[in-house]
């Protein structure tokens, strides 16, 4: 079962599929990182799906309001996810810049990404103060506790993203970034895209079908 | 590091991003300038499937999936279908069974209506429908299902409290109140066996205390109720909360086959005749067969007779009555501590309390 | 304690310079040496496994007889609650965990895991988490809601104590290390394969590492965000399962299970990988039917996320629902069993060595099994209504997770010994605990079926006799003094064989793989040489080229040019310990609402991650000519 034709070839089967790199052989072609982050990717999947499936199943349970048709605002949220979407469009011109060498614009696409970023977190904010003016908390009902609960790890997922790529932004100052160093903005741009998506099926799954 | 990927351009990437804004646009449309012609299955299909497109694009082609090696396809998607099909199918055991409920309602109602237009929810299968609901969680939905949509049933989720603690107590209305969140768990910790007992002996203080205030609040109240009553809605909450609703559960709906619902069903005993075989329940338990509602309950109700005083009976009576559902219909006057002292010497056991409601005919 | 007197780099931060001892105790809390952490994991599990089995050993005692009050219910729940919580998640599954970081790098001819660091801090979150569960014990008690922890029971107005937040914190904590380590595997396995070894000609340990490694990326989310429910819920007085707010309970119910029970594959299958070594080495035959395995497994992992509601089958899910998972608990008993018929048809025909670790194979083949009809008998919602919750639940995991992985890692842990140390384990002794430790398993496992069918529900401190219990009692609880000797043998041969043992040599059981190709132990850079694979068994093909019908391949030069950059050694580091440290304080802080720490600790956690990225990968290139190790 193992004697195939390339078990007498010189040079074994699947090599040709690998690479030595400096920290020595690597069996695909594929960065470390990169498939580091798409297992990660996959992993926060379940994550979301157990903070979305937790909302869907208590979904209409409430026994208090406020009731989400009493607070959503849908015209606004659709400008915060327009912002998000946006920004992942400014995440892909980021990274092409970098990888064309072209410094400044990687610095201004990026720069741009993290304040789109920070505007949804605005957004995010905005719309958090006024449930609560509304009378909506953790312990108000259930609408209360599972929308929080999931939007807000949502909010800080995107936070920790601002906060990497304004570190790549700021270290990008400090020590000269050429297109060698792109994997390292394309796994950001990965997780960015990510945290795009997961808030495209909440914005669905949350707040449209409310109001249908 | 090798590339691994044919790189994308730049126009191509603005394109994508015109194209999911567009369809936000077109999602944000939908739902503000809801389309008639459209109806509500496919309003959502449409959602759905809007929804999908862009979360597909983003991945395709922002995170670059299409043209990268298949291996992260293969990693992402394994997450995504382990992810959504175990999403979906623990989501379907908690919605599925009240989806069912409330279409048999729907489809009840729009008979009754003489609607047409297609409820093909109407024809289901009657015999799949009782099996998907013969047992388990969708009992509360299924006596849910007479108010699809959600209504604030006032009812107050804080937990009972020690009896004295009237302080920190707030009157809730027809408005929803607040659940006080620390403050529920140092009550709970302190709400063991003996809260029946305390609520009863402070009742009393509480009820005077409360007096004043509720004077001041009468007003209120009444734009609130349907009809002026006059009881200590504070308490009566208070014990219903913490003495009846473990069984017949916080809004009154009971649980289909173990235990019968309170909500209207109460104000329809009242309105029968039951005014006095409702105090008696209370007072002296109940044990035997009933129906409710087409449903058979055989189960044995405790009495609180020697647990509750005369003016807690009271007042969680009017709360049963008043308090829960759609409220009293005309012609309710409130218990009091009297009309229950006056019961007291019937000394009358379960059985006989069960015989007696049978022979009001219900 | 040795420490080389200076940095090999110069160190980027000023707070910490970056550690390069290579041995004594700072060597050991800054390793990134999937050797060292491999070893680690392998002390902390036998030592949680020993506070698991003290447990164990109180509850059976206490249960001896009818009606005793030995310990009072309350140190009963804690005593079940805890043995369950050690055993599952700080014993056995880091015990699977700690033998692939040891030898899955060197089964696949690598030289580390793909993240050295985060290798490190994957394993310290674990260890500290466990510690932090453990020292509720000191402070106030420990949990006694059951391993399972069933909401409402935890909510804070029923279980005001510590004991829950240890607990939830505790295990958030262990299963971030896990998940993290899961990836680290993932990355290793995919891409650092030696040169000609397909995924096809992969060992089957590494194989399963690798499933199980998805399984966990897969299973330990919905756990945390249960956790995170319930932390919010006890912390912040949110209502995810406050019944009384219109929550439904059973939530928690089901996402414990969407992980729990793909835990237990994840529990069983590296057992299932070691198996698989050992009974080819021993049997002097390639294991049979490769392919067929390693599909069985995937199907088995894929469809482990199909299961979970047959632990539900009494809560009122309805028959459809039942019904449904019942199949599906059918059908994943179907490629199990492929295995074990692969494992028989491996020693068939095969010249059989009756070593130490073939007779733990052996055991395990037959208990496993046991436990796997049990598990299909328990798959009819039907026969599991009567015993759910019985102690005929408690034989059936007990032969599966004890019968099943526990024998096999004694075995793995014989047959890899000698890899580790350098030293054999005496082969006498051995057979003679694990004659002791197998008549002891079934002694006290196999009454508790009978007790579970007779009614004798789980989790009770005491029952009343005359009622037939007695007897399987009894001898359930004398079978752990039984089993107890075999451990202690079992605990003296390793004490005596770090010491005393015989030398072993490169490849004391002319084995197959390639972790046998070096030296007992390995130098700290694996191989002299990068290894090149042209065949599964990998090993034999370089020993016994013509058996597997393939070139022979000179190891000690096929390879020298795919290290044509150098044998890279990575940098220790600080940071993995001090970010998991951060974390565990944190912890603390919120469990006692001490919010100034909790804060201070997360900007600590943030600091050190900072630190981790900017300190680089650091490290240095190894000589192994000059340094004069032989290969």
């Amino acid at each position: 079962m193992s004697a195939d034709a390339s078990a007498h070839a010189e040079t074994p089967a699947g090599v040709g599929q690998g690479t030595i790199t400096p920290s020595g052989w690597r069996s695909t072609k594929l960065p470390d990182v990169k498939l580091l982050m798409w297992v990660f990717l996959a992993s926060d999947c379940m994550f979301f799906g157990s903070l979305i499936g937790t909302y869907l199943a208590y979904h209409d349970r409430s026994l208090t309001g406020p009731f989400p048709a009493d607070v959503f605002d849908i015209p606004l949220t659709t400008v915060s996810s327009f912002v998000l979407l946006m920004s992942s469009l400014l995440m892909v011109l980021a990274l092409h810049a970098l990888r064309s060498d072209d410094i400044p614009k990687f610095r201004l696409w990026t720069l741009g990404v993290a304040a789109f970023g920070t505007i949804f977190l605005g957004f995010q904010v905005f719309e958090f103060v006024h449930f609560v003016n509304a009378g909506l908390s953790i312990h108000q009902n259930l609408f209360g506790t599972t929308f929080f609960i999931l939007t807000g790890t949502h909010g800080i997922h995107v936070s920790v993203g601002v906060l990497w790529l304004l570190a790549i932004l700021i270290s990008s100052y400090k020590k000269p970034t050429s297109s060698k160093d792109a994997v390292y903005l394309e796994i950001a741009g990965l997780y960015w895209h990510f945290v795009d998506i997961v808030w495209i099926v909440i914005f669905t799954v949350v707040y449209l079908v409310e109001f249908v | 590091m090798a590339n691994d990927q044919k790189h994308g351009s730049v126009g191509g990437y603005i394109l994508v991003a015109l194209i999911l804004g567009v369809i936000t646009y077109f999602e944000f449309a939908i739902v503000e300038y809801p389309q008639a012609w459209l109806g509500t299955t496919m309003t959502f299909v449409t959602l759905a499937v809007l929804s999908v497109i862009k979360f597909v694009m983003v991945v395709m082609f922002f995170m670059h999936l299409k043209g990268d090696d298949r291996m992260y396809s293969g990693f992402f998607s394994s997450g995504m279908v382990i992810a959504v099909a175990s999403f979906i199918a623990m989501t379907a055991m908690f919605l599925l069974p009240r989806a069912m409920s409330f279409a048999r309602t729907e489809a009840s109602l729009t008979q009754a209506e003489g609607e047409a237009g297609g409820h093909a929810e109407a024809e289901l299968d009657q015999e799949l429908v009782d099996l998907i609901e013969s047992n388990g969680r969708s009992r509360a939905a299924a006596a849910r299902a007479d108010t699809p949509t959600p209504t604030d049933r006032g009812v107050s989720v804080e937990a009972p409290r020690a009896a004295n603690d009237a302080s920190t107590y707030e009157v809730q209305g027809a408005g929803g109140g607040e659940l006080a969140g620390p403050e529920v768990a140092e009550a709970a910790a302190g709400e063991e066996a003996g809260a029946a007992d305390a609520a009863a002996d402070a009742a009393d203080d509480a009820a005077s205390d409360e007096q004043a205030a509720d004077d001041e609040e009468q007003p209120q109240e009444a734009a609130d109720a349907a009809a002026p009553v006059e009881w200590d809605r504070a308490q009566g909450e208070q014990v219903y909360n913490s003495t009846c609703s473990g069984c017949h559960q916080p809004a009154g709906q009971g649980i289909p086959g173990a235990f019968p619902p309170l909500a209207n069903h109460a104000a329809e005993v009242y309105a029968a005749g039951g005014e006095e075989f409702l105090a008696q329940v209370v007072l002296y338990g109940m044990q035997g067969p009933i129906q409710v509602a087409g449903m058979t309950y055989n189960g044995l109700m405790p009495a609180w007779g020697s647990s509750l005083d005369d003016a807690a009976i009271a007042n969680v009576l009017n709360h049963i009555i008043a308090g829960l559902g759609d409220g009293a219909a005309d012609g309710f006057t409130p218990y009091t501590a009297e009309d229950i002292a006056a019961h007291r010497g019937d000394e009358l056991t379960a059985t006989e309390v069960h015989d007696i409601r049978a022979q009001l005919g219900l | 304690m040795e420490s080389t007197s200076q940095a090999v780099e110069p160190a980027h931060s000023k707070l910490f310079m970056r550690p390069t001892w290579t041995t004594g105790f700072g060597s050991w809390l800054t390793t990134v040496d999937h050797k060292k952490i491999g070893i680690l994991y392998m002390l902390s599990s036998f030592t949680f496994m020993g506070a698991a089995s003290v447990e164990a050993f109180i509850m059976r005692l206490q249960l001896m007889r009818p009606g005793q009050q030995l310990v009072s219910p309350d140190v009963f729940n804690q005593l079940f609650t805890m043995h369950g919580v050690t055993m599952v998640f700080l014993a056995i599954m880091p015990l699977g965990i700690g033998f692939a970081n040891y030898f899955v790098p060197l089964m696949i001819g690598a030289r580390d895991l793909a993240f050295p660091r985060l290798n490190a801090f994957g394993y310290w979150v674990y260890a500290l988490g466990g510690l932090m569960i453990y020292s509720s014990f000191f402070l106030g008690g420990a949990p006694d809601v059951g391993w399972v922890a069933y909401a409402p029971l935890t909510s804070l107005s029923n279980n005001p104590g510590f004991g829950v937040d240890f607990y939830v914190f505790g295990l958030f904590l262990s299963g971030v290390g896990t998940t993290v380590t899961a990836m680290n595997l993932i990355v290793t396995i995919v891409n650092m394969r030696a040169p000609g070894m397909t995924f096809m000609r992969m060992p089957v340990f590494p194989w399963l590492m690798l499933i199980t490694s998805f399984m966990i990326i897969f299973a330990f989310p919905p756990l945390t965000i249960a956790f995170l429910e319930l932390i919010v819920d006890r912390t912040f007085g949110s209502l995810f399962f406050v019944p009384a707010a219109g929550a439904l309970p059973i939530l928690w119910q089901h996402l414990f299970w969407i992980f729990g029970h793909p835990e237990v594959y994840i529990i069983i299958m590296p057992a299932f990988g070691m198996i698989s070594e050992m009974i080819p080495t021993f049997s002097r035959k390639p294991l049979f039917g490769y392919p067929v395995m390693i599909l069985a497994s995937i199907l088995i992992a894929f469809m482990g996320f199909a299961v979970w509601t047959h632990h539900m089958f009494t809560t009122g899910l309805g028959p459809v629902v039942n019904t449904a998972f019942s199949l599906t608990s059918f059908i994943i008993g179907i490629p199990t069993g492929v295995k074990i018929f692969n494992w028989l048809g491996t020693l068939w025909g095969g010249s059989i060595r009756f070593t130490v670790p073939l007779l733990y194979s052996l055991a395990f083949i037959v208990t496993f099994t046991l436990g796997g009809i049990t598990g299909i008998m328990v798959a009819m919602p039907t026969f599991d209504a009567q015993v759910h919750d019985t102690y005929f639940v408690v034989a059936h995991f007990h032969y599966v997770m004890g019968g099943g992985a526990l024998l096999t890692f004694l075995g793995a842990l014989y047959y890899w010994f000698p890899k580790m140390t350098g030293r054999l384990l005496d082969e006498r002794v051995g057979k003679i605990a694990w004659g002791f430790i197998v008549v002891g398993f079934h002694t006290i496992f196999f009454p508790q079926h009978i007790a579970g069918m007779m009614g004798m529900p789980r989790r009770i401190q005491t029952y009343p006799d005359g009622i037939g219990l007695e007897i399987w009692n009894f001898a359930s609880s004398f079978g752990t003094f039984i089993m107890g000797v075999g451990m202690i043998l079992v605990l003296g041969s390793v004490i005596y064989g770090l010491r005393r043992g015989p030398r072993a040599g490169n490849d004391p059981w002319d084995a197959r793989t390639l972790e046998w190709a070096t030296t007992s132990p390995p130098p700290y850079y694996n191989f002299k040489t990068q290894p090149v694979v042209n065949s599964l068994d990998a090993f034999w093909a370089w020993k016994h080229p013509e058996s597997l019908n393939v070139d022979p391949i000179d190891p000690a030069t096929a390879g020298k040019k795919y290290d044509a950059h150098g044998i890279h050694i990575p940098g220790q580091s600080w940071y993995p310990l001090l970010a998991s440290a951060a974390l565990i304080v944190g912890s603390y802080g919120l469990i006692y609402d001490n919010w100034i720490l909790a804060i201070v600790s997360g900007f600590a956690f943030i600091f050190c991650i900072f630190g981790w990225a900017f300190e680089g990968v650091g490290g240095h290139h190894a000589q192994p000519e000059l340094e004069g190790e032989a290969v």
